[in-house]
């Protein structure tokens, strides 16, 4: 049975709408079609549409003469009629639909996960989108870089060569642990890749990022050649598919399990494969001009650091900054790591510090709150800091800025390796100088938190 | 829940049988000054206004030989429906050229009230059944109307 999602809505909301609504209904009953009608009312909305609808339904019929965001609809047959059309010809606009005379609504397919975001979608910028798609590969990729990662640190408890039969460190317990936590480490830029292309062009995009991932891995084009690929792979397939969108419905099996990816693969593949050589020359640039900035300027790089992973707490720009500190691990820079952690861990241990140091100045609330983040700070959840910098953001964050910013500086001039990438104080053990480590922390912790008690105190008096 | 049925909305006094009015301007005057003699509007002009304002936008009438001008305004006392016939038909614009017969006036205050809101647009929806409109025009009496409206809302 045919499915059809419809929208109605007028100016006032207090009749057309649900004549269009009823007159669609019944109409459908006699044409034996499931239909599912969204009332844009005076009431509100009503009977939403949600994202299964969506996705369930072979046509979308708007019977609105008010603005309706129709980019949630992209990729699917659109009808766009008056409310008074709804209400007299329902029959006509389904039979359009079923007969497949409507053309299918350009722009990209929106993949929001929560009904929430498709009420508010607008236009969503070009930058934006892109930001949506690479976060929606880094999320899917996390999970294999910290437990990768964690298990490879606890090889080298062993020592550092633990995994190295022909060494005399070598441990099997040890060089299991490693080459689990390398196995999951060597999937980063595949599921990277192949995620990237998934959120962009959906199931068609998989296997096309995925294997153009591998490729890129496996040519040392790493995390570089994985965004890129993983983009191109994505705008590849969905192309593809709109391409192969005027199909006729007897080759749709055909077209979606045996030609989309065989395209997609040989072309991203090869693609990859071309790319590889000079995108690996410029990954190695890359690095090799961090690492000297690194040396060099340890000064200029953490304030970068600290300013970015205290700025929003667990938002995209930390994540910035963490992204490229797991990235760098994958290549072996654990020092660049250090100093991102110690700025994510500083702004909740400083907020703790500021509410034991000055007790005066903070509610109860704010106390519990700050005992609760010496644990969160420990365990390097940097969000802890958040509901004290949503009181007051334009004087918190700057000074959670400034303590990240002393952390992670004193990280790089001490030179400090941290080789897993989560963890806090948790992976103490496995930081080349964990004392040193924990001290710089605490110290930008408590520059920051002799501030933030100095500005609560002074604040008070204002009032 | 508290539930108003469209039948709620209306009364004798706010039916008429043989609404005399040979165009569309005349039409919505006297189901205007009905509303207003029913106690329903504070300021008729103001009220009447609105529905121009309204047909303006994109015409009322719906097909079928039906229309239903409405408005939502602050000098709506409590959500009202008022409802005339006009035997001959006068010409509404209809989208399928129809000459209008029934006419169902909304009058709705701002105060967003989804009970009444509801009520009025379920008694849009009758008006989608052919057999709904049919019985109204077939009415001799206002108790006719009256009964039908509370026969098919349920």
């Amino acid at each position: 049975m045919k499915k059809i999602i419809a929208i109605t809505g007028c100016p006032t909301g207090i009749a057309h709408t649900y004549m269009a609504q009823e007159a669609l209904e019944e109409a459908a009953k006699e044409l034996n079609v499931k239909i599912k009608v969204e009332t844009n009312g005076a009431s509100g909305v009503e009977n939403e549409l949600n994202r299964q609808d969506i996705e369930e339904a072979d046509g979308v019929i708007i019977a609105a003469d008010v603005d309706v965001n129709l980019d949630r609809f992209n990729g699917k047959p659109v009808l766009e009629a008056s409310v008074q059309n709804g209400i007299h010809k329902p029959k006509e606009l389904i039979n359009k639909i079923i007969n497949g005379e409507v053309s299918i609504r350009k722009g990209k397919r929106s993949r929001t996960n929560s009904n929430v975001e498709i009420n508010n979608t607008g236009q969503q910028s070009f930058g934006r989108q892109i930001y949506k798609h690479l976060m929606n590969g880094v999320s899917k990729m996390l999970p294999f870089v910290v437990g990768g990662g964690v298990l490879i640190a606890i090889s080298f408890l062993w020592g550092i060569h633990s995994a190295n039969p022909d060494h005399e460190q070598y441990n099997a317990f040890a060089a299991m642990l490693n080459q689990l936590g390398g196995t999951a480490f060597g999937l980063m830029v595949p599921i990277l890749a192949g995620y990237i292309s998934f959120s962009i062009a959906n199931k068609a995009g998989l296997a096309a990022g995925f294997v153009g991932g591998v490729i890129a891995r496996d040519t040392g084009a790493g995390y570089l050649g994985g965004i890129l690929i993983g983009f191109f792979a994505g705008y590849l397939m969905y192309w593809v598919k709109n391409l192969f969108s005027g199909f006729s419905k007897q080759l749709e099996g055909l077209k979606s399990i045996f030609l989309m990816p065989l395209i997609g693969i040989l072309v991203s593949g090869s693609v990859m494969y071309l790319l590889g050589e000079p995108v690996s020359a410029a990954n190695e640039l890359l690095k090799l001009q961090l690492e000297s900035i690194q040396q060099a300027n340890p000064l200029i790089l953490g304030i970068v650091i600290g300013s970015m992973s205290a700025f929003d707490m667990g938002g995209p720009v930390n994540k910035a900054a963490y992204i490229t500190g797991t990235m760098l691990l994958g290549e072996g820079n654990y020092t660049f790591m250090a100093g991102v952690s110690a700025a994510c861990i500083t702004p909740p241990i400083l907020t703790a510090l500021a509410t034991t140091m000055f007790k005066n100045q903070f509610t109860e609330e704010e106390r519990a709150n700050g005992l609760v983040n010496y644990i969160l700070g420990s365990t390097h959840i940097t969000e802890g800091a958040i509901p004290f910098a949503a009181k007051n953001p334009l004087v918190v964050i700057p000074i959670l800025m400034i303590g990240s910013s002393i952390s992670a500086t004193l990280t790089y001039m001490l030179n400090i390796e941290v080789p897993a990438p989560h963890g806090g104080f948790l992976i103490l053990p496995l930081v080349s100088k964990p004392i040193l480590w924990v001290g710089t922390i605490l110290v930008g912790s408590f520059v920051g938190a002799v501030l933030y008690g100095l500005y609560r105190k002074s604040f008070k008096k204002i009032e | 829940m508290e539930v108003i049925k469209p039948s709620e909305l209306i009364n004798e006094n706010l039916i008429n049988l043989n609404l005399n009015a040979p165009s569309k301007e005349s039409a919505i005057d006297e189901l205007v000054k009905m509303l207003s003699l029913e106690g329903v509007l504070t300021d008729a002009d103001e009220f009447k206004r609105e529905i121009f304002k309204r047909e303006k936008l994109t015409t009322t009438a719906v097909g079928y030989g039906v229309a239903i001008p409405h408005a939502k305004s602050k000098v709506v006392k409590e959500p009202k429906v008022a409802f005339g016939i006009i035997r001959n038909g006068i010409n509404y614009n209809a989208p399928d050229k129809e000459k209008v017969k029934l006419i169902f006036m909304l009058a709705v205050g701002e105060s967003k009230n989804d009970l009444h809101l509801k009520a009025i647009s379920n008694l849009s929806k009758l008006l989608i059944n052919s057999e709904f409109r049919k019985k109204l025009l077939n009415a001799t009496k206002k108790e006719e109307i009256l009964e039908t409206i509370k026969k098919f809302e349920n």
